[in-house]
């Protein structure tokens, strides 16, 4: 078997051993190799940008563990740049393993003075699917009267005249799974309210059709999350990731190239055969 | 059989609740809303509910198979173990305390990411095993597969911005073409399940039964 062949018909243990390497160097050594920004993640940083003082923000966050690392990045971010801004934010959880992760983003962003109850609220875990979004959307005190620590709504100064979508201005919405079209279906179609979506890398080919018509903006994977840390000037853990994109991508590139060295070759010689 | 567990009952509540939250998501009905927002507070209760039943469902499975040493006894044991010791704790001492948010933060984060790396593995693996020119077709497959990859390689775009060009034409033209097909058929497959349902022509939400 020529060496050309064998390229065709390496062992997997071979990339994965790779794969690990491609890993774990920019982690122990950051490269710092560029990222440009793209339009998606672009849209939605200046809507936020701009958006007008005492705007209302409603902040889901559908993110559990595993996708964290993905999509975490961006989630921090964007919390970091509503709370530079001068709008209130209602937070909530779609899911109940998303809890941690809300108040961990909550520990680890500058809130640049903001008050809880009179500028931001979280909600806690709200249970019932989309029929919980449709709730929320005809009025938030139908979902849940308190907030995540028990306080009741009616007590919290920035609630008061808060109640339902149309007080509502912007929902931006995190997740790690296949609900965003829940939320097209219950915020933007009926009321027309605009949706930034940050989400998981491969899920960017399932939601970009909704892009910029439903969601005004994407913030898609780690790849998304740097742009945006990069765009708020705060590099945070997807930006330390980008270099492992890269290089990882790379690599698959690079194994596609040597299986279609091979695959040729083989087929070259068994047809010589 | 009771009248309220009668099939007809339970599609004649179907019909009177389907045809309230449809009228008063299309029109503006003075009171219709405050109707509409007290049977979706209702729906979420019930599915509430369904989280409990999903705990009971899980032990149902796991316990008979852990007491008879069934085939994976072990991890029968895991689930339900872990679904004790889990809702204890969070029940005892609430889901805001630090033991809570420690046992998640190190065993469900740790598990979870974990699992979730798996693909990259497993991507590399396929990319390399599947990606071949073998004729017209996965030639057009692998050449659409590459340039996406090189689009989402920061590197790439930053040294041939070009990549970036065709990456964003292939998103927004033969992608979204594609993709508002699939999404606009779901759509309307949906509206005919829906119609099925109003009808009771579609039954199988009754009980499991066809």
């Amino acid at each position: 078997m020529s060496i050309f062949q064998r390229l065709g018909r390496l062992d997997p243990r071979v990339f994965f051993t790779l794969l690990i390497f491609a890993v774990a160097i920019p982690i122990i050594s950051p490269l710092g190799l560029p990222v440009p920004i793209t339009q998606p993640v672009l849209d939605a940083y200046n809507y936020i940008e701009n958006l007008p003082e005492g705007s209302v923000v409603l902040y889901s966050m559908s993110v559990a563990g595993g996708g964290w690392d993905d999509v975490g990045g961006g989630v921090i971010a964007t919390m970091q740049h509503l709370f530079s801004r001068p709008v209130k934010i209602i937070i909530f959880s779609y899911f109940a393993d998303s809890v941690p992760w809300v108040e961990y983003t909550l520990n680890n962003i500058d809130k640049h003075g903001k008050k809880y109850g009179e500028d931001y609220v979280w909600l806690g875990y709200l249970a019932g699917g989309e029929a919980m979004l449709a709730g929320l959307a005809s009025s938030i005190r139908s979902i849940t009267t308190t907030d995540a620590y028990g306080t009741p709504l009616d007590n919290l100064p920035m609630m008061k005249d808060i109640d339902n979508i149309h007080d509502i201005d912007l929902i931006v919405h995190a997740e790690i799974s296949t609900i965003f079209e829940a939320y097209l279906r219950q915020f933007q179609a009926p009321y027309g309210k605009p949706i930034i979506l940050i989400c998981p890398s491969m899920m960017v080919t399932m939601y970009f059709p909704y892009y910029p018509n439903q969601a005004i903006g994407i913030i898609g994977g780690v790849r998304g999350s740097a742009e945006y840390e990069l765009l708020i000037h705060r590099p945070g853990m997807a930006s330390v990731s980008t270099d492992t994109l890269s290089t990882t991508h790379i690599l698959i590139i690079v194994m596609i190239i040597m299986g279609n060295i091979g695959y040729y070759f083989e087929r070259k010689i068994r047809r010589g055969e | 059989m009771a009248w309220y567990k009668s099939r007809e009952f339970c599609q004649i509540v179907t019909l009177i609740v389907a045809i309230i939250i449809l009228i008063t998501y299309f029109f503006d009905i003075p009171g219709g809303g405050e109707v509409a927002s007290h049977l979706q507070a209702f729906g979420t209760i019930v599915s509430a509910f369904a989280l409990m039943v999903g705990v009971l469902n899980l032990f149902q499975i796991h316990l008979p198979n852990l007491m008879r040493k069934g085939r994976y006894w072990y991890t029968s044991f895991i689930v339900c173990a872990s679904i004790i010791l889990w809702a204890s704790i969070a029940i005892c001492l609430g889901s805001e305390h630090p033991i809570s948010r420690t046992l998640y933060m190190t065993v469900n984060y740790p598990l979870s990411g974990t699992a979730y790396s798996f693909t990259a593995f497993y991507i590399t693996s396929a990319a390399y095993r599947a990606f071949r020119a073998r004729n017209i077709d996965s030639f057009i497959l692998l050449t659409i597969g590459t340039l996406v990859i090189l689009y989402n390689t920061p590197i790439a775009n930053a040294v041939f911005p070009t990549f970036g060009d065709i990456g964003d034409w292939i998103f927004a033209v033969p992608n979204k073409a594609g993709f508002r097909g699939v999404v606009i058929g779901i759509a309307l497959g949906s509206v005919a399940v829906g119609l099925r349902t109003l009808l009771g022509m579609e039954r199988g939400y009754l009980r499991g039964g066809g």
